[in-house]
């Protein structure tokens, strides 16, 4: 017998078995489960990296640890199952047809999410009435950006992902490079969350004092969009002269520093996307619930520009603006403390997924499998209940 | 005047409850929900829902200026009553009928819908709220405040001296603690409402309810005291009476200012000692309107503004102060309020034909407005509706039901009871329906939207489906699941109500406010987790009537179950997975993003997951018959998890519902539901053992689990 | 290869390859292609303390009365110069000398956080105390320079009759100084009198000057100043910016010829017409303390009682009431204190139950015309507004006229 053919179906038997599938779907619903729970106590984004977009994790409950496949592998092994258990496997049997629409329903579903996984971008871009902007910025990826201003006003931009400095420390900084740069940058501390204050007489400074200031590392908050991530930067020219620099997410302006006589700028932020259009927010509209406070709707009505043409688009809440590839959200508004007649922004959810629609027609696919399958079934079932005596 | 919430109708029916103790799990289901704090030694739910506010005589406070309050010679007059009850208000962004507000600000003060006065006759809540407004004093009187912790009595400085635990105070023996009770509530309010300790929060609560009940009993107040001027002075010669009514004020509203400023400016001493009393006049009428600020009992009159929030008494005036003069019909509304208060006789009795008058004035002037403004279309429909309170006749019909039901499973040979069963659950089902079809229509909405109307679906759903089974299967176990569903699921939604004592029509958040979207995913959910909670019942059934009568006794019974309960998963699936697709589908269209493992996202995932993985057992022989039973009642679980447990962790973007008090019900669920999966185990166990010592085992019964062959 | 062993292998592709694109492998780090975008508010070249929020309007605790946590009169060190006498330090001034000869001489040094507007406008102050015409737009930077605590300084000398802090000029006095003018922090030193005994003291003046340095090398001026909350940009407010937290603030303010320090706790919000600086108090900041300067007498000061009294829901006062009235020196003068217990409604819609407001109302007279008058108003919930009585009232106290 040819030991890889033995091999072959012996792995093809397995692949596509039910205890495989049963497996796979306890340990799903075990991860969802506890990673439901684990949000009690900490964010949402870090529970989700840790337990939903994973190979493995060890789950902590108390001093015991559990090993267990991550998100990733198991709904990696289910597609896999799926693909050669509930399709290819099925193939030639009788009454099996709405089983294999459904599982194509649901391999529709994962390709989505994969998709959405790997090669989508979401953020928000977040606007005063008045405001423009061309760009929108994660809720949570960092990066660093080396700007030059030109002299027509513009800024010529590079940047550099956020978490490839994470693990910056003074005796092993993450050093930077640029094509054509005439110098270099070294990220000596990175912290995740931190505050920024002054140094006075009376304490002594945990970080290097950079012009007065220092960066204080502060624990990590639950919700991470509220992490105000620091960065200690040097940038050593090619004649060997240093400039020490502060960074800090929340500060209001790049920091700036001259080398060979051109004018450069560092702004640690929350990555930016280009959009193939401006958008300008014209006003924001919101309404609550006559005599509460509940809000009943809001919309921002903004004039989309996409260099060509230009329009003026109302944008609600469950009715987004959908151009270019991106899809644009009424997500939210603030300031949360706002008094009347404060003014308000408009924070619009923005997003770039090409699999934007896959799980409409997945669904749709989906119930078409189920309801024939099973609707056959119930029809034979009520016509042989009937018949009895 | 009726209410929803009168379990109290089921006095008759207590001597049949008492069958109820047969059936240990559902009483203490039910008595979790309804009864948490005022637990008493009683087991069976309608005595919880019947027991009497104790007779406490009213502790005489330290000191009592006022006289006793005695029995009124004449009440509130049935058109009185009716009339009042129809009345517009916009409250909590909607307008309702004022019987509705009345209801559920009772309910949320009391605990129950109605009340009793300190003589122990039933005050229903339209009259406790008519004498709230006009009568305030006698109100003040009623033990309606529903005071639970002894603990908090102490903590707000009170005795509690009488011998019998009294959980009801009035508004006058709370007074003298009033300003004690809102400085601690207003501490307590600072620590976060999972942190508090149980004191703590019925001190917030309390406070709350104390709060609620002083803007209504002052909301008159701007009517009971008159404005007086100096008798001879100018202003009394500008207005031609020395006394003024708030209304005078409003009426001449615009040219106020102006007069004022004149007489600032005036050389004339006098004249500019009357504007300085003009001041302090409408200083003093403003500190009156803002007593009237909780009530909102006059729309807008269309013709001059598109204004969506209605006006109190108080802002009339500051509208009329800043240039915007109430129309004759605000002024002919604010009248008829003037003389509601004013029917408040200066013997403190209220003249009864004077405040029928006034209220009938009052629908007659408010009751055009809001009708040109489209806003009482489904007033009158919604008054008839609580007035019809189906839903109470709908958990009598399902409690006859349960009752024949019972009757029909000890005596099988006796074919007319469970053609009966059948009649009792159909009607409480249709009645249900209709219920929450006037609700639809009453607030032009799809039926589910708040999770106490998920609590009405379900239970809906449920016994369609179980009827639906019964008419193609004839085998009654559908049947006698269904009343037993029905019942709960009446229980529990009357239960909840009372729990979270709010409106249970109320206005939606703006990303909740759309009905295309609570049509579909919403309610294919719903009937999913309906048909989650009809397989658990069965499986639960299966294993306890496998427990105590094995299956040799009647394999085709246990294998027709066995069937019922794969068709009722595979039902569900449809409905779970398509459901829980759609909601995915409407986060992508209102943030983004179609799946973020939010916890209730995760809760409908789970369900998918687990009829998918029963199903999928099923076909790889993993689970037998048996083994699905226990698997669909462990799938119970998951389903009330997802339903009501995800909402108690307070965390994630669906975390809308605040469900205290739910948490001691869900837990006693978990626990019935995973002794019965116990039971399953016991039973699989002996009858391995039992096949064990069986050494010639006829091929039947070992491939017993086989007979339902996985033919997909 | 048949059918089966192409599904495996298939199968293995598909998963390895999903395997190893999930997990990405670390590389080290490079920038990206330059890419050029629009400016969408960026600026380049602001300075540190601006970029984190510290910048001209300090705010915070200060001194006042409680053990100083900033420089104080201890922190410097100088040479007394012979015929010097020390005076006790104020509030405002941390090294405050005079001559034994003439007790119209002053020394005094005051350090300000930010630039107190820069050195136009300090410049022309100091002229004003001397009744000369400001110095056209521009001419103050060309003005010679000296240095002083080490930090380059403007130097300053003029003649005039003096008038500063309300009192009646005395002609021929002449001022001679430094200013250390820095958006972190400023440091004045003047040197005022009768313009003989200031050119007779001119040498030891200047070897003052030259002596005098602080105590603790780091404490530059340019190092002390304090942060008030930094203020978010759109973008990161929908994603919660935290307030930043510093060390109780070390120094009084000074703005529109006044100068104060405010008590500890109060934290300085951000500027509004009409009024001079806002505090913020209470653990939320529901509180709110305010400046404000009108011309002339300010519309009167029962009327302007009377105003705020009806803002808290009470009547006005009778004359009996207002006669009778607490007083306190402030400003070279005294200011009436008024409290008011009530329902607030504040002009723009705003509304307290159970509110308490503090007022003051004092004139800034020149020979008994009111040149200004000068409102401090304080109102907020009862609970917090009665724990800060006192603190109130030390502010009103430390209103000066500004050097």
């Amino acid at each position: 017998m040819n030991p890889l053919r033995t091999i072959g179906t012996g792995l093809l038997r397995v692949f596509s078995s039910f205890r495989l599938s049963v497996t796979l779907l306890v340990f799903l619903g075990l991860l969802t489960w506890l990673g439901t729970l684990a949000q009690v106590d900490r964010g949402l984004y870090e529970v989700q990296k840790e337990y939903f977009e994973s190979l493995f994790l060890v789950h902590r409950v108390g001093a015991l640890g559990i090993p267990l496949p991550g998100g990733n592998l198991v709904l990696g092994l289910l597609a896999v199952n799926i693909l050669v258990g509930g399709l290819w496997r099925m193939r030639g049997r009788k009454n099996v047809s709405g089983v294999i629409v459904v599982h194509v329903g649901i391999l529709m579903l994962f390709a989505a999410g994969l998709v959405k996984l790997q090669a989508s971008n979401d953020g928000h871009t977040t606007l005063y009435e008045g405001e423009s902007k061309s760009y929108f910025q994660s809720y949570h990826e960092l990066e660093l950006a080396l700007l030059r201003p030109l002299a027509d006003g513009k800024i010529e931009e590079r940047t550099v992902d956020g978490a490839s400095l994470a693990h910056a420390n003074p005796s092993h900084p993450a050093v930077v490079d640029g094509q054509g740069l005439p110098f270099r940058v070294e990220v000596t501390r990175y912290f995740e969350n931190a505050g920024v204050m002054p140094k006075g007489p009376m304490f002594d400074a945990p970080t290097p004092v950079i012009d007065g200031v220092f960066a204080r590392p502060k624990p990590r908050e639950k919700l991470n969009e509220q992490n105000g991530a620091a960065v200690y930067v040097d940038v050593i020219a090619a004649d060997g002269s240093v400039q020490n620099g502060l960074l800090w997410v929340y500060d209001a302006h790049p920091w700036t520093f001259d080398v060979a006589g051109e004018r450069y700028a560092l702004d640690l932020r929350r990555k930016r996307f280009p959009m193939p259009f401006r958008v300008s927010l014209e006003r924001f509209r919101k309404e609550d619930h006559p005599r509460t406070g509940m809000p009943r709707w809001f919309s921002s009505d903004v004039t989309v520009d996409s260099g060509k043409s230009s329009r003026l688009v109302t944008i609600f809440m469950n009715e987004p603006l959908r151009q270019d590839g991106l899809v644009l959200y009424q997500a939210s508004w603030g300031p949360s403390n706002a008094r009347p007649g404060d003014p308000l922004f408009s924070s619009l959810a923005v997003v770039r997924n090409p699999s934007d629609q896959w799980p409409l027609w997945g669904c749709i696919v989906i119930a078409a499998g189920l309801l024939w399958h099973f609707g056959r079934k119930l029809i034979r079932h009520v016509s042989r209940e009937v018949a009895r005596p | 005047m009726n209410t929803q919430l009168s379990l109290n109708a089921f006095l008759p029916l207590r001597r049949t409850a008492v069958l109820l103790l047969l059936v240990g799990s559902l009483a203490l289901g039910s008595r979790a929900v309804s009864a948490a704090p005022t637990l008493t030694a009683a087991a069976h739910p309608s005595a919880t829902a019947v027991q009497a506010a104790p007779e406490a005589a009213p502790i005489a406070p330290a000191v009592r200026a006022r006289p006793a309050v005695t029995a009124r010679k004449v009440d509130w007059s049935k058109t009185s009553l009716v009339v009042a009850g129809s009345l517009p208000i916009q409250d909590g962004g909607r307008v309702k009928p004022l019987s509705t507000f009345a209801n559920f600000t009772l309910l949320r003060l009391n605990g129950k819908s109605t009340a009793k006065d300190q003589a122990g006759e039933k005050l229903d809540s339209m009259r406790w709220l008519l004498d709230t407004f006009v009568d305030p004093r006698r109100s003040g009187e009623y033990p309606i405040f529903q005071v639970q912790d002894s603990a908090t009595v102490h903590a707000i400085g009170l005795e509690v001296d009488t011998k019998k635990k009294r959980d009801r105070w009035s508004f006058a023996e709370l007074r003298p603690a009033v300003p004690k009770l809102f400085d601690l509530a207003h501490e307590y309010s600072q620590i976060e409402g999972k942190n508090r300790t149980t004191m703590q929060a019925q001190v917030v609560m309390l406070a709350e309810a104390v709060d609620i009940y002083l803007g209504l009993a002052g909301f008159l107040d701007f009517a009971r005291m008159p404005i007086p001027l100096s008798e001879g002075g100018i202003l009394a010669q500008e207005f031609g009476t020395a006394r003024l009514n708030f209304s005078d004020l409003v009426r001449r509203g615009g040219d106020l200012s102006a007069l004022r400023s004149r007489l600032e400016k005036s050389d004339d001493p006098l004249e500019r000692e009357a504007s300085r009393e003009l001041t302090s006049v409408l200083r003093f009428a403003a500190d009156l309107g803002r007593a009237s600020l909780h009530v909102a009992l006059q729309p807008p009159d269309a013709v001059l503004s598109a204004r969506e929030a209605w006006h109190t008494p108080g802002e009339l005036l500051s509208s009329a102060f800043d240039g915007m003069p109430a129309t004759a019909a605000e002024l002919a509304g604010l009248v008829a309020l003037e003389r509601l208060g004013a029917s408040l006789g200066s013997d403190n009795t209220v003249d009864m034909a004077e405040a029928e008058a006034a209220l009938v004035a009052l629908d007659a002037s408010t009751g055009p407005i809001a009708a040109a403004r489209g806003e009482t279309r489904r007033l009158d429909l919604e008054v008839t509706y609580y007035r019809l309170d189906l839903l109470m006749y709908a958990l009598a019909a399902y409690i006859l039901a349960f009752v024949l039901a019972a009757f029909s499973w000890l005596r099988p040979a006796a074919a007319l009871l469970p053609r009966l069963t059948f009649g009792a659950a159909t009607v409480g089902t249709l009645l249900m329906v209709v219920a929450i079809t006037l609700r639809c229509i009453i607030r032009e909405r799809p039926p589910v939207s708040t999770l106490y109307e998920t609590l009405l679906f379900v239970t809906a759903t449920g016994a369609i489906i179980g009827l639906s089974m019964e008419l193609i299967n004839r085998r009654r176990i559908a049947l006698y699941a269904t009343a037993a569903l029905g019942m709960v699921g009446m229980f529990l939604s009357n239960g909840y109500e009372t729990l979270d004592k709010r409106d249970t029509m109320p206005s939606l958040v703006a990303v909740l406010d759309t009905n295309f979207w609570l049509a579909t995913h919403v309610t294919v959910i719903t009937i999913g987790y309906a048909a989650g909670v009809f397989a658990a019942l069965l499986g639960s059934v299966y294993i306890v009537v496998r427990l105590i009568r094995g299956r040799a006794s009647a394999p085709e019974f246990f294998t027709s179950l066995g069937r019922m309960i794969y068709g009722t998963l595979a039902f569900g699936l449809v409905f779970s997975l398509v459901g829980t697709i759609l909601g995915g589908i409407w986060a992508n269209d209102s943030w983004g993003r179609f799946w973020g493992w939010d916890p209730k996202e995760n809760g409908a995932l789970l369900i998918c997951i687990s009829q998918v993985a029963i199903l999928h057992a099923r076909l790889g022989g993993i689970l037998r018959e048996l083994g699905i039973a226990a698997a669909a009642c462990f799938a119970g679980t998951i389903v009330a998890f997802s339903w009501f447990g995800t909402n108690l962790l307070g965390v994630g973007l669906h975390s809308y519902g605040f469900t205290e008090g739910i948490n001691s019900a869900l837990w006693t669920y978990y626990g019935i539901q995973w002794s019965i999966c116990a039971l399953a185990l016991v039973v699989g166990v002996r009858e391995a053992s039992m096949v064990k010592s069986q050494v010639s085992e006829p091929p039947a019964t070992s491939a017993r689990g086989r007979t339902t062959t996985p033919a997909t | 290869m048949n059918s089966i062993q192409r599904t495996v292998f298939a199968a293995a592709v598909v998963f390895g390859g999903f395997l190893s694109w999930s997990c990405g492998h670390d590389e080290s780090p490079t920038f990206s292609e330059p890419l050029t975008v629009e400016n969408f508010g960026t600026r380049f070249g602001v300075s540190t303390s601006e970029r984190f929020g510290f910048s001209s309007a300090p705010g915070g605790a200060s001194a006042a009365g409680a053990p100083a946590q900033g420089p104080t009169a201890d922190a410097f060190l100088y040479d007394l110069p012979e015929g010097w006498v020390e005076r006790a330090p104020t509030s405002m001034r941390l090294i405050n000398l005079g001559h034994e000869d003439d007790p119209r001489v002053e020394l005094t040094l005051v350090l300000l956080a930010g630039d107190g507007g820069g050195i136009g406008a300090n410049v022309n102050r100091w002229r004003g105390q001397l009744g000369l015409a400001p110095l056209p737009e521009g001419e103050a930077e060309g003005l010679p320079t000296g240095t002083l605590l080490g930090e380059t300084a403007v130097r300053f000398d003029a003649s005039g009759a003096y008038s500063g802090m309300g009192s009646t000029a005395e002609s021929d006095f002449r001022m001679v100084g430094l200013l250390a003018i820095d958006v972190a922090g400023s440091a004045f030193l003047k040197f005022t009198g009768p313009a003989a005994l200031i050119a007779t003291e001119l040498a030891s003046f200047e070897a003052f000057a030259a002596s005098l340095r602080v105590k603790d090398p780091d404490a530059a001026p340019g190092s002390v100043g304090v942060p008030p909350a930094v203020s978010a940009t759109a973008g990161d407010a929908a994603s919660g910016a935290p307030v930043v937290e510093a060390p109780e603030a070390l120094l009084p303010n000074s703005k529109d010829g006044l100068s104060w320090t405010p008590p500890s706790g109060w934290r300085q919000a951000p500027d509004r017409q009409m009024r001079s600086v806002t505090y913020l108090l209470g653990p939320q900041g529901e509180a709110e303390c305010y400046v404000a300067v009108l011309g002339g007498d300010g519309g009167g000061l029962k009327s302007n009682l009377d105003r705020w009294r009806q803002q808290m829901g009470a009547g006005p006062l009778s004359s009996a009431e207002l006669a009778g009235l607490e007083r306190v020196p402030s400003l070279g003068g005294a200011a009436v204190l008024i409290d008011v217990p009530g329902a607030y409604r504040g002009m723009s819609g705003e509304r307290v139950e159970d509110a308490l407001m503090l007022g003051a109302v004092l004139s800034q007279t020149n020979g008994g015309s009111a040149e200004r008058t000068v409102f401090v108003k304080l109102v907020g919930p009862t609970g917090t507004v009665e724990a800060e009585r006192g603190a109130f009232r030390a502010f009103v106290q430390s209103l000066e006229g500004a050097q």
